[in-house]
Formats: structure tokens, sequence, C-alpha cells
């Protein structure tokens, strides 16, 4: 299939643009106008989209013929255990009454966590591909880095921690956080300016994107707020995986309608139900049991993307170049 | 065996690695830094902290502050941490709401129990913490009082 030509300038500005929705939504809605139906309105729609609408996308790859048959013929144990997973959550969450449940669920916030910063090295992957001036180890070392704070901040974040020995070391957490982060930009720094000549030479987009990708996990350390302070950048990973979805709806072109009314049927169906899911009230007493099924098919959707968006594998690089041509070799 | 060797493998890439070794030192840092005693004047409001009530989804995926200095939950029996070691000699105040005129509650430290008097507004004790202990225990108060910590601080 001939690669889809893909202007990478309006690929990386639709990232930064929903990178940067969630944070305004979320300082509008709940410290500008926090009253205001307009802002708080959009403000749902950007935490549905971003929550449960991005990881119902990625069940798209199931619903697309070569993807699925590449999954079956090669990852069977991914296509296997993924939906294990579900059964797994389930059965724990409905017999849990020990106090290792908190440790559990934080366990998952960091895996949550890391899932976001292994998107952030993808897309700097996508962007040093598409304006040169490829990562040295320096400055992935430097994204790690802010990765690993936003893990060890967020988990200050989330209240499962206070049923865990962490609790009494929240405010050291943090502060092992910040530093971690505050390394990260040390390092970042240094990687600039040690290539600042390929950087120069590269375009502008290039460094834009990998400046905004180092400030993600900013606002744990800014706000006080969780929606401002987590959601934001939570939503902002999901907002960027959207736009990357439909970019690979897009291709083949021939069947364009057919695709992108799946991709929109996958988010608003499937999201949707993700989304009930989260709701206590209408399941009683199996609450716990239906909360760690929505839990386990966020789980399958990090096991999913871990393969299908590993393009250091012949299939995956091929099947992303033909939907971002920048991707393609000799381009 | 498969995720040990997971592990291993993710461990020898270098950026995970100087990352690692990173986080690692900065831990030992900031533990370091969390020996030092807490200055007189140090306070911790207590009045966003909420209990945290079993096994209820609003406990385990609620969001909370992240800054805090310490931690208790709303009422007494508490147990209240701060995030440094307490001085060798402090006054504590504790400020509280009570609609009680005066109760008597035991804070303990340590082996060290003693008794303050509570009541609307700040009441004070002396205590001695020469072990750097950095939490302090508020035991039962007469059930039919209703009291609600507010701030502790240390002088």
């Amino acid at each position: 299939m001939e690669p889809s030509q893909v202007a990478p300038g309006r690929f990386f500005a639709g990232l930064l643009v929903a990178t940067a929705v969630p944070v305004c939504a979320y300082a509008l809605s709940e410290v500008v106008l926090p009253h205001h139906s307009v802002v708080a309105r959009t403000s749902l729609w950007v935490t549905f989209l971003g929550s449960s609408g991005h990881v119902a996308a990625s069940f798209f790859f199931y619903t697309d013929r070569r993807g699925r048959a590449h999954m079956l013929a090669n990852s069977r144990g991914r296509v296997v255990w993924a939906p294990l997973v579900v059964i797994a959550t389930t059965s724990a969450f409905f017999a849990a009454a020990g106090s290792w449940l908190p440790y559990g669920i934080t366990l998952y916030w960091i895996w949550q966590t890391h899932h976001y910063t292994r998107q952030n090295h993808g897309i700097l992957s996508f962007v040093a591909r598409a304006y040169g001036a490829p990562p040295g180890e320096l400055e992935r070392t430097a994204l790690t880095l802010s990765g690993v704070g936003g893990v060890i901040g967020a988990l200050t974040f989330v209240a499962p921690y206070r049923e865990t020995f962490l609790a009494d070391f929240g405010w050291h957490l943090h502060h092992i956080a910040l530093g971690a982060y505050a390394a990260g930009w040390l390092l970042y720094l240094a990687a600039c300016f040690r290539d600042r000549e390929a950087r120069l030479a590269a375009h502008p987009l290039r460094t834009v994107v990998s400046t905004v990708l180092m400030l993600f996990y900013l606002p744990l350390f800014l706000f006080r707020d969780p929606m401002l302070a987590v959601g934001s950048y939570a939503m902002a990973h999901g907002l960027q995986y959207l736009i990357f979805m439909g970019y690979v709806a897009a291709v083949p072109r021939a069947d364009l309608l057919r695709r992108a009314l799946t991709l929109i049927a996958c988010i608003v169906l499937l999201g949707m139900g993700l989304d009930f899911l989260q709701a206590a009230k209408p399941f009683g007493d199996y609450r716990m049991a239906v909360y760690g099924a929505y839990l386990g098919l966020v789980m399958w959707h990090f096991l999913l993307d871990a393969g299908v968006w590993r393009l250091s594998e012949s299939f995956q690089r091929g099947y992303m170049a033909e939907r971002f041509s920048f991707l393609a070799p000799g381009s | 065996m498969a995720r040990l060797s997971y592990i291993g493998l993710a461990l020898a890439a270098g950026p995970n690695r100087t990352a690692t070794a990173a986080t690692l030192a900065i831990g030992v840092v900031v533990l370091a830094l969390g020996r030092i005693p807490l200055a007189p004047g140090s306070e911790l409001d207590l009045s966003s902290h909420q209990q945290i009530d079993g096994w209820t989804q609003a406990s385990l995926f609620g969001f909370g502050p992240a800054t805090e200095r310490g931690r208790s939950i709303d009422a007494a029996p508490a147990r209240i941490v701060w995030n440094r070691p307490l001085p060798r000699r402090f006054s504590l105040a504790l400020d509280v709401t009570a609609d009680t005129a005066r109760a008597r509650m035991a804070v303990s430290l340590g082996n060290q129990r003693e008794l303050i008097t509570v009541s609307q507004g700040p009441s004070h004790l002396v205590l001695d913490n020469p072990l750097g202990l950095r939490e302090l225990g508020l035991a039962s108060i007469p059930p039919s009082a209703q009291l609600h910590l507010r701030r502790a601080a240390v002088r």
C-alpha cells in the first residue's frame, strides 16, 4: 500500500493542541469559571474523550482486518492473555477483602503513568523521524526521568496510597518526584546544548514538541487540585492518542468512511460502556467487581498498545509507515 | 522468571539505568533532609483531611492533596504524622472545633502520654521528644463529644 502523504506539521500541531486543551479546560472549569455550564460541559467531554473514549479507540485495531490477522498470527500470547486480565481483575476485586487491594491499585497507577511515558517516547521518536535531530541517550534519559517523576508524583495524589505503608511518606515521595523531574530537565537542557547545531538545523517543531513532552508532568508539581494536577496530563495523553487513531483510521483512503464510522462507534459506544462500568450505584454489592472489570479493560488497552505501536517490529513499522509517511524508509 | 528477565532487560537499557540511579540518589537526599527536625512555627492544616471509610470506591479511587506535611483523620482517635521529626522539646498547639465545653484528650508521643484539655480554640501542651519521633497519637474522647481537628502547630 502506498503511504498516505501526511503533513507532519499538521499532525504535530494537532498533538500540541490535544496536549493544551485539557489543561485549559480544567483550569477554566476548576479555577476560573467553576460554575459556568458550557465550561463544565466542555470539561466533561474532554474527560470522556481523554479517558474512556481513548481506551475504547484502541479496540479499533480489532476491527482492522490486517491488524487483527497479524495479531492472531504473531502475537497470540498477547491476544489470548490480555482478555484474561479482565477476568483476573474482576475476580480479584470481587473477592477483595484484604489489605492488598490498595497495593494492587497503586501498582495499576504506576503502570498507567508508565504507559503515558511510553507514548511520550513514541512521540519523541515520531518527531525526530519527521524533522531529524534523532534523540540521543541524554534526551531519552531526560524523558525517562520526567516519567519517573510522573509515576512517583502521581502516587501521592491517588487515594489508595493512603491505605499502604507509603501513606506516611507522601511528602518524601512528592519531593523525590520533584527531584527526578528537575534532574530530567537538567539533562534535557544539557542535551539541547550538546545537540544545538542539529536542533537549529531541524524544523522548530522538533524542539517545541520535545519541550512540551518534558512539560507533560509539570502540572503535578504546580497544582494541588487533582483534576488540574493529574487529570490535565492524563486527558492530554488520551486526546493525543485520538489524534494518532484518527490517522490510523484514515488509511486506506478508499475505505475511509467505513473506518471513520467504525472508529467513532468504538469511541462512543465502547467508551460509554466503559464509563458505565465506573458508576457504582447500578451495581450494588457487585460494584467493586465491575470496577475491577473496568480496570482490566484499561490494562488490556495498555497491553494492546505496547504491541501495536512497537515500531521495532517490521509489521508494525510498515503498517504505521503507510499512515504516517514520514516514518517510511527514505522519506 | 520471564518477568524478572523483562525487568533486567529494562534496566540494561542506558536511559533506564541512569534514571534509576538518579532517582535512588535523589531519594537518599530527600530522606536525609527528612531527618532534620521541624522548625518551631511549623503548622499542619488538618481541616482538609478526611477519614478513609473502608473499602468504598470513593476511598480507593478518589484523589487527595499531594504536598501535605503530615496526615491525620478527621477526629480522635487519630494519628498525626509529620513529614519530619518533631523538635526535641516543643509546645503543641491543637486547634479543634468541639461541641463540648472542655474535653480531656490523651496525646501520645512514643511512650509518653499527656492529657490536653480541648474546647473551642487552640489548646497547648508541652512535650519532650528525645527520640526524634514524628508521629502524635490522639486518643478517643467520650463518644458524645463531636470533635474535629483543624490545625496542629509546633512552637
